[in-house]
This record gives structure tokens, C-alpha cells and sequence, in this order.
């Protein structure tokens, strides 16, 4: 899966607009990061990577690239 | 009046080609807001657009019990005007039922396939703000039944009552975008679908039952119109009770 596509479904499990979010982006600096999106993160990875992030890996999220070092 | 002003707004309203969902879209135009009008036959939506005023509104036949196509559908909605919803009145919805020893499986599953679980997949759909704008307003049609069920109505109720429940849990998930969700809970409305209640109960019956005089959709999209609007723009997860001054006395005619 190519770096856009992943962005893509981050974008969609964050509830952010299109193409707003790069690998940089911080995720406290994201208005609609929060609990009910941590939640359809988990859902994501799940449904695409077969992944279940721990609360421990969800915690140690600070940027988008965090989240794309578990989506391989 | 500046508060029920929808100008410029886009609303999708389900089960719009008779009842309340017509009557709600018939409102909507009225007021300004453009529709989109859902239901399964495109001859009959075609005629509720022409009840309608102003511009901008798009008849979109398409069977909600299709659940997987939900999503799909309503993307098409978004794409029709490239623009995303501000609301949805949720009125597509089936009656009927009989009492437990002769009810069966099927029909009680077909009811929550056609009541229920469409509104899930549409509320699914309206947690993104990239379908439902900030500030947007969802209202869907409940009943009585959900709070006050009759016999014979197990699956009709229970439609209802988990229609209510999901709409409180959407209520309070959604409100950090200012997104509201209601229901409206009518008494009997004079529409096709319960055109067996009034041609069994005769006038002064009725009048017993309904002091204030039976409902009709215009009287439900009323509601329903001002819960859309910035006249209600402070209420969320409620269920409006429309009583028409019924007592509470059961509806249980058909048994």
C-alpha cells in the first residue's frame, strides 16, 4: 500500500478533510484527534492490517508517522 | 421567521414519496433548504418534487434495506451537488406486526432491516464531517410505540425503540461538532400507512382519542422542521412526544 493510501485511511479514521495530514503532523495539533478517533484507529488497523493496537502503542503516538510504522 | 430560515442548506429526507417524509420535504422547500428526495420509487418522489418549491432538489430512488449500499448511496448524494448534507430526516419506515403467537421471525427481522438498521448505517455515514457539515441536524421518525407500545406490535416497537436508543448514543458523540440527533414520537398520523386505523375507528372515536385532533404529516414535519432548524438548535438526544392530547390509552384497536 503506497504512502497516500495510508494517509488516506488515517485521514478517514481521524475525521480530518482530505490531504491535510503529512507523516510531520502532530496529533495533539489535530482538532478531531480524540477518543472516539483512537477508537476508529484501532478499527482501521484492524480491518486493513489485521493489527490490534495496544493501549501502550496507542499511548505512544505523537506523530502521523507514528501511526504509519504500524500500518505495514 | 429568521430562525426557521434553511436557505442554502442541504437536507437528505428518506421515505420522501408519501407521509411525513413528503410532508417534511414539502417544509423544507419551503423554508428555503434544498432536498434530496429518497425512497424506492422514482414515479413517486418525481411527485413530491413537484409539491415542492425553490431549486436545487435531486430525486434519488434507492432501496434503504440494500444496507451494504448505504454508504455508496449516500456518497452519490454528496456528488449530486458537490456539496455535503446540513441534515437528514430519517422517515422511511414500515408498520404492521401481529401479536406473539402469531408473529414470526421474519417479519420482525424484516422490520428491523427496514426501520432500524438503515438508520444505523445513515448515522455511521453522518459521523463524518466530510458527509454531515458541523453544525448539521439529524431527525428521524420514532413513535409512541417506542415508549408506549401497543399488542401485536413487538417488531414495530422494538424498530422504534432501538431507532430512539441509537439516536441518544449519536446524540452524544456528535455533539462536539455541534451535530444534533432527534426523534419525534407521533401518536397515529393520518398517512397510507396507517390508513387502517382511520377507516376502522370511527370520527368520534377518533375524537376520544385525539382531542386535539388526529395528527397529519404536515402536523409531525412541523416538528420535524423546527428540530432541523436554529430554532432547535440547543436540543439534542430528545424524543418529541406528539400526543395530539391522547391520555396514553392503548392503541390496541386491531386486536
Amino acid at each position: 500500500m503506497e504512502l497516500k493510501e495510508k494517509l488516506a485511511l488515517i485521514e478517514e479514521a481521524l475525521d480530518t478533510e482530505e490531504g491535510v495530514l503529512t507523516p510531520e503532523t502532530i496529533l495533539d495539533e489535530v482538532d478531531s484527534w480524540d477518543s472516539i478517533a483512537a477508537l476508529s484507529l484501532i478499527a482501521m488497523m484492524d480491518d486493513n492490517f489485521g493489527k490490534t493496537l495496544s493501549g501502550a502503542e496507542l499511548k505512544a503516538l505523537v506523530t502521523v508517522g507514528d501511526i504509519l510504522t504500524h500500518m505495514e | 421567521m429568521a430562525g426557521l430560515d434553511l436557505t442554502g442548506r442541504k437536507y437528505l429526507v428518506t421515505g420522501a414519496s408519501s407521509g411525513i417524509g413528503q410532508a417534511a420535504a414539502v417544509l423544507i422547500s419551503k423554508l428555503g433548504g434544498r432536498v434530496i428526495l429518497n425512497g424506492r420509487n422514482e414515479e413517486r418522489l418525481a411527485q413530491t418534487r413537484t409539491q415542492m418549491e425553490g431549486e436545487g432538489h435531486h430525486v434519488m430512488p434507492f432501496d434503504l434495506a440494500d444496507l451494504e449500499h448505504i454508504k455508496d448511496y449516500m456518497d452519490l448524494c454528496l456528488k449530486a451537488d458537490n456539496t455535503r448534507l446540513d441534515g437528514v430526516v430519517f422517515a422511511a419506515g414500515v408498520g404492521g406486526g401481529n401479536a406473539f403467537r402469531a408473529e414470526n421471525l421474519d417479519n420482525v427481522q424484516r422490520m428491523m432491516q427496514v426501520n432500524f438498521l438503515p438508520y444505523f448505517s445513515v448515522l455511521k455515514a453522518c459521523s463524518s464531517r466530510r458527509v454531515l457539515n458541523d453544525g448539521g441536524s439529524i431527525v428521524a421518525v420514532s413513535s409512541r410505540a417506542a415508549e408506549k407500545p401497543d399488542k401485536a406490535q413487538v417488531g414495530y416497537a422494538s424498530s422504534k425503540a432501538a431507532l430512539d436508543s441509537a439516536s441518544q448514543v449519536a446524540a452524544l458523540e456528535f455533539s462536539k461538532r455541534k451535530v444534533r440527533v432527534n426523534t419525534v414520537r407521533p401518536e397515529m398520523v393520518d398517512t397510507p400507512m396507517s390508513a387502517a386505523f382511520f377507516e376502522k375507528v370511527p370520527p368520534e372515536q377518533q375524537e376520544e382519542f385525539y382531542p386535539l385532533g388526529p395528527l397529519t404529516a404536515e402536523d409531525v414535519a412541523n416538528t420535524i422542521v423546527f428540530l432541523l432548524s436554529d430554532m432547535g438548535k440547543k436540543i439534542t438526544g430528545q424524543h418529541i412526544y406528539l400526543s395530539a392530547g391522547n391520555d396514553g390509552r392503548p392503541i390496541d384497536f386491531l386486536i
